[in-house]
């Protein structure tokens, strides 16, 4: 894999959107943005908890 | 109508992950990491418009309104009221009540008209005339980042109003100064401290409806001296982070907004959470001083950084099996889990490496042992990741930057005793984890029983070894380690101790006989204790760790392999014929089991 110009991500940038737009979104890239949120969204989300900073 | 905007993807630039993979990340790669999770929470808030129930999603779209308000005069404002951490806690958390992957604790309607409140705070910021109904529980009201306000009791939403300035809540004037606390009124606390140029700014949280998204015990309301107390360890923390550790405290600065306190009552040791539903937010359970609050801000924000990186793009794939032994758990974890912990404590070993070489550190060896201690543990995960065949290529090269990164830690001497005594540590956690999650197969189990009992040989071949994972998912308590680190961090006291066996276990009650000889090095006894500890609590598994350490302290024999090697086997057999009424030597048994492969642990 060539990684020299990064790595795309399937979580659409949405900084420049304007809020009163968002519900009325659509297309295929916000569909594969709005699959892992709900994959997310489907299963209990475990704190990564435990560290013991003090012996 | 629907928009079909071309939506730009978020994207990694290649320094960004090369800085993220090296254990590092500066200010420039935080606000990446902030800008997509900014992304991330304006696409949570888009899937509760569509999940929300007929007749909830008003609740949702009066707070969208107004912060779509702000943001038309003030972009910057409603972004970074959008990015708070404790936004995405309550977005994250919402979606799975309405998927029913979580229970809720309130109506629907409450929990969707938070944004409402998320905007009420916005328009605050901007100084906007306006006005918008935010939920009310138990007769409290919560403006995210600013305060608390007392409202009627039994009120389920309750108006705010802002105008020429002024703001009411449910009719109360709120005070001019929002940071002043008043009948009625309470303010959001912050922590500031600056040192070398470099300042931070965190919300004490102990307010906010969602604060307690680390699934912890997140406590209430501070009093003014544990707010100071906080402070006071913020102003230790700070300069010595800033001043020896730079690169972790200008990501911290950069990313961190929220310390939630742990209540004080559920623990007085260092146990700190992050959740990946609030990238900028930590649980902290109140520090013993600055030093182990500096340590646990870099070991937490470690995993903020790896959380928001694979919220953006896959290390590995979705197998979430708890089957990996990790040396900072008690439970078998996922691959996920092992990632993360393995990234997180890369920054505690970053963190000890340079602590050691501090003039300004009172205890030298102490940094020295934990740095010996954490980076071979890293080492050996990594290994583990590496050749899981679960890591995506991103993954690979992730991990690969990690190696290299740990590769120059791993060169760099450690002086005596502290790699011996880490070699310990780590053996005694990884002897009791074997024998709490492992289980050997019992039908092979019971042909060594029976072979013990005729003087054969133990039959040729690899042992099945099964995963069962524990109920306990953090590290419990260890008296060894207890003692081990009272021995580096004050030699003087544990000198003392040494010399008053009752001091010496008045300052570790839960330690056992066979602990208090081992502190002690007097191994060829401590041997006879653990003996003796072991037939009388077979299943105590510390005290096999004990005994194996013990043992290894006087002489590694084929009885250590085996103990060391796969102790589950040893302890299994012993149960067996325990059962059965027989009490064979622990160490006798173990010398005969030492031939014994187990095969690698499936679930």
């Amino acid at each position: 894999m060539d990684l020299a110009d990064g790595l795309e991500s399937d979580l659409v940038d949405l900084g420049e959107i304007g809020l009163d737009k968002l519900g009325r979104l659509d297309g295929p890239a916000l569909e594969r943005a709005l699959r892992r949120v709900r994959d997310d969204a489907a299963r209990p989300q475990d704190a990564l908890a435990g560290f013991n900073s003090a012996l | 109508m629907t928009s079909q905007l071309n939506l730009r993807p978020h994207r990694v630039p290649r320094a960004d992950f090369d800085l993220l993979a090296g254990g590092y990340g500066d200010a420039g790669t935080i606000g990446l990491l902030k800008s997509s999770q900014r992304s991330k929470h304006l696409l949570q808030v888009r899937e509760l418009l569509g999940a929300a129930p007929p007749g909830s999603a008003r609740e949702l779209r009066a707070g969208l309104d107004l912060l779509a308000e702000v943001q038309r005069k003030w972009p910057d404002l409603a972004a970074d009221v959008l990015v708070h951490p404790h936004v995405g806690a309550w977005a994250a958390h919402s979606l799975r009540v309405l998927r029913s992957a979580e229970t809720g604790s309130v109506p629907v309607e409450t929990d969707l008209g938070h944004l409402a409140a998320v905007a009420a705070t916005a328009a605050i910021r901007a100084g906007l005339d306006f006005a918008v109904n935010i939920p009310a529980r138990n007769g409290i009201a919560h403006l995210p980042s600013l305060g608390s306000v007392a409202v009627r009791a039994g009120a389920n939403t309750v108006p705010v109003l802002g105008i020429d300035g002024a703001l009411f809540v449910d009719g109360r004037r709120l005070p001019d100064d929002l940071e002043a606390e008043e009948t009625g009124w309470r303010p959001l606390r912050r922590l500031h401290a600056t040192s070398g140029g470099l300042s931070i700014s965190l919300e004490l949280d102990d307010l906010d409806p969602y604060r307690n998204c680390h699934r912890l015990d997140a406590a209430d309301r501070l009093d003014r001296a544990a707010v100071d107390l906080w402070q006071r360890r913020v102003d230790e923390a700070w300069p010595l982070l800033v001043r020896h550790h730079r690169r972790y405290a200008e990501a911290i600065a950069a990313g961190l907004v929220s310390l939630v306190p742990l209540s004080a009552g559920q623990t007085t040791r260092g146990v700190n959470a992050t959740s990946m539903d609030a990238f900028g937010s930590m649980l902290v359970s109140p520090p013993v001083d600055g030093q182990g609050l500096a340590v646990a801000l870099v070991h937490e924000f470690q995993h903020a950084k790896l959380g928001a990186l694979l919220g953006l793009i896959d290390l590995h794939d979705d197998n979430s099996e708890p089957q990996y032994y990790a040396p900072w758990r008690d439970d078998p974890r996922p691959l996920g889990g092992l990632l993360h912990g393995a990234y997180a404590f890369m920054g505690v070993a970053g963190f000890w490496r340079v602590q050691r070489t501090t003039a300004a550190v009172g205890n030298v060896d102490f940094a020295h042992f934990e740095f010996a201690r954490w980076r071979e543990r890293v080492n050996r995960v990594l290994t583990v990741i590496v050749r899981s065949g679960h890591l995506t290529d991103a993954g690979i090269e992730f991990v690969a930057g990690m190696q290299a990164t740990l590769d120059e830690w791993l060169a760099e001497p450690v002086p005596a005793p502290a790699p011996a005594l880490a070699q310990d540590a780590a053996d005694d956690h990884s002897t009791s984890w074997r024998i709490r999650n492992l289980q050997p197969d019992p039908a092979q189990v019971k042909q060594l029983v029976k072979a013990w009992r005729t003087g054969d040989k133990p039959p040729a071949g690899t042992m099945p070894m099964k995963v069962i994972p524990s109920e306990s998912r953090a590290l419990v308590e260890n008296v060894r380690l207890d003692l081990v680190g009272l021995r580096i961090s004050a030699p003087g006291r544990f000198a003392q101790l040494l010399d008053d066996p009752a001091a010496l276990a008045d300052a570790a009650p839960s330690a056992s006989s066979g602990d208090l000889t081992y502190a002690r090095e007097q191994y060829a006894a401590a041997v006879q204790e653990y003996r003796k500890l072991i037939v009388a609590e077979p299943t105590q598994r510390t005290h096999w760790a004990g005994l194996t350490l013990a043992l290894r302290r006087l002489r590694p024999s084929p009885a250590t392999t085996a103990l060391l090697g796969h102790p589950e086997v040893v302890f299994a057999v012993y149960q067996d014929l325990v059962g059965a009424g027989e009490t064979p030597e622990p160490d006798a048994l173990a010398d005969w089991l030492a031939g014994i492969v187990p095969g690698q642990p499936v679930s």
